[in-house]
């Protein structure tokens, strides 16, 4: 177990890694930052001096060097636009992101599992029908249009809820909803097709022989077994609610890291996308990690075969 | 038992309404031949033509530069569709041929590929698409570009695994014992097995390059105006929602159907290539 552990750890760090290498090296490829940064018409000392303060007159090398070493001393550089430390203006953001992440995230889980125990119990009836439409509606519906047509309905036609921003209770019901619509439709699609498969295993007979009400049959046997690899697609859907924050705190304004991101590759400040990437995917990486050594513990023939 | 090849006439509808929508679009050049960038301010925000107010020549309405709605709308699907379609055929390209080698030379390839693999699904796809936009911009052929090198990887992953398990089947090996080169293994054996998996996989990835095409466009890292897509219809309409609410609207439902085709299509395609995930519906 533990050899398996070193391995995939070492796999997460290279990974992030060669990510880390691979945004340093593209973003330098655009040319002199201070080229759009300052006006047309600054003069060379004022470019010189501007490239000084921003460090990007060191060696390529050591600019490299201190980005990978940003991971761990939190010193990422200074942003071209706002002038402040990188580190800084996502630590601001980061709360209202995590926030809203976490909330979505808790409830696609809980919706996406009681949608597909119940659609699955239900076999062909109508409930199970709609699930599966919904499954499939939600699964591929872009979020900024559902966003869109949220603000459309709720706040223009009913004008119930706020239209954008972080401002109490009801500023999140609309993020959360267009954020944990996609991994819920994922997660009721896979309950559902994995709990079909427990359901028709002989034990369950034969617990229901012995006397097991039905329900305890449900929970305890069934669902117990159906959830494992449930629980894989769960933590794996991370990374789609991680790239759907970016679009849902674009449309609702949400004062969170996804804006930011996205302000910055707009305004091609590196420090900016570098930091963010690094951010997303050391948080992607681990959850995967997790989910693989999690799924391994589960089941010994994948630590085996690895 | 026969098999049945009849199409069930909801899918059949689904996927007539596509193909309409496609040529359509792709016709658009010769159906409205104009200048999306010349505005008319005297005639912006005007209604469509059958609500109170409308003008007969404007189907759809105006947009806020008092261009005509409908043709920005028709262009727009154009450009979504067709950067969608030609990002897909570049994914499944480079992530076939990757697949490919990686599932035939096990060893330092294999091993090489399925780490880039798994680098690359470890950052959202989107995330990716926006750092790459915003180095190389967004012109149309870039954009294709940038997102046919971020949609591979699922293709190649797919691939691998296919290969893996047909290099295991006997009548490879019996085409090999009777002499047949390794390029023939692989384009009369090979290929030709995995095409059926590699059209379902397509026509269920197509959705998620369109919804990557509008959500970049839609953030202002896509197509630019005067030029159209169906993300930058919603994201300029959205400041006229409360007067003009069709302008987000409209292009959003675009968006909802064409998506939805497809994704039921591809459904569809799947349930009917694996006999076994039927048996669960």
């Amino acid at each position: 177990m533990l050899k398996y552990l070193v391995k995939r750890l070492l796999k997460a760090a290279v990974t992030i890694f060669f990510i880390l290498t691979l945004v340093f090296f593209f973003t330098r490829l655009s040319g002199d930052p201070t080229d759009w940064i300052l006006p047309d018409d600054a003069t060379e000392e004022q470019r010189i001096e501007m490239r000084h303060s921003l460090g990007l007159d060191k060696p390529l090398i050591e600019q490299y060097g201190d980005v990978l070493l940003s991971l761990f001393t939190g010193d990422a550089g200074r942003s071209y636009n706002y002038l402040r430390p990188v580190s800084e203006l996502y630590a601001e953001r980061m709360g209202a992101t995590v926030r809203l992440g976490l909330i979505s995230f808790a409830l696609a889980a809980a919706v996406g599992v009681t949608l597909g125990t119940v659609a699955a119990v239900k076999r062909n009836s109508f409930f199970d029908r709609f699930t599966i439409m919904l499954s499939v509606a939600g699964s591929t519906l872009p979020n900024f249009v559902l966003g869109i047509l949220l603000v459309f309905l709720f706040c223009f036609v009913l004008r119930l809820l706020p239209s954008g921003g972080e401002d109490g209770a009801l500023s999140y019901i609309m993020p959360v909803i267009a954020m944990a619509v996609a991994p819920m439709a994922n997660i009721a699609r896979l309950t559902r097709t994995s709990l079909l498969d427990v359901l028709r295993q002989d034990y369950l007979d034969s617990a229901r022989a012995k006397g097991v009400p039905e329900h305890t049959v449900l929970i305890k046997h069934a669902l117990r077994n159906a959830l494992i690899p449930v629980i894989t697609v769960i933590g794996l859907q991370l990374g789609t609610l991680v790239g759907g924050s970016v679009v849902v705190e674009t449309v609702f304004s949400w004062p969170g890291i996804g804006s930011l991101l996205i302000n910055g590759a707009k305004m091609r400040d590196y420090p900016i996308v570098i930091y963010g990437v690094m951010l997303i995917s050391v948080a992607v990486t681990v959850m995967n990690t997790i989910v693989d050594l999690s799924y391994s513990l589960l089941d010994p023939r994948i630590r085996d075969n690895a | 038992m026969r098999k049945q090849h009849a199409i069930p006439p909801m899918i059949l509808i689904l996927m007539i309404s596509f193909a309409a929508i496609l040529v359509y679009s792709l016709l658009a050049p010769v159906l409205f031949p104009v200048d999306l960038g010349e505005t008319d301010i005297m005639n912006r925000l005007k209604p469509p033509a059958f609500a109170e107010g409308g003008d007969e020549e404007y189907l759809l309405g105006t947009d806020s530069l008092g261009r005509d709605f409908f043709i920005r709308l028709v262009y727009g699907t154009r450009n979504s569709l067709v950067i969608s379609l030609s990002a897909m055929a570049i994914a499944v390209v480079i992530g076939t041929l990757l697949g490919v080698l990686s599932g035939l030379y096990e060893g330092w390839v294999d091993y090489l590929i399925s780490f880039v693999v798994d680098a690359r699904l470890s950052i959202p796809f989107l995330i990716l698409a926006i750092v790459l936009a915003s180095v190389f911009g967004s012109d149309k052929l870039t954009m294709v570009m940038i997102m046919g090198f971020t949609g591979w990887a699922t293709f190649a992953r797919l691939i691998r695994g296919q290969i893996m398990q047909l290099k295991k089947q006997d009548f490879i090996e019996s085409s090999r014992s009777l002499g047949a080169s390794s390029v023939r293994i692989l384009f009369e054996h090979v290929l030709r097995n995995i095409s059926s998996i590699l059209i379902v996989e397509a026509t269920l990835r197509l959705s998620s390059f369109i919804l990557l095409e509008s959500s970049l466009s839609f953030l202002g890292l896509g197509i630019q105006p005067p030029d159209t897509s169906l993300g930058v219809l919603v994201s300029a309409g959205r400041d006229y929602m409360l007067t003009n609410w069709w302008l987000a609207i409209v292009p959003s439902l675009v968006i909802v159907v064409i998506v939805l085709d497809i994704s039921l299509v591809g459904d569809w395609l799947r349930d009917k290539l694996d006999p076994k995930l039927q048996a669960n519906r």
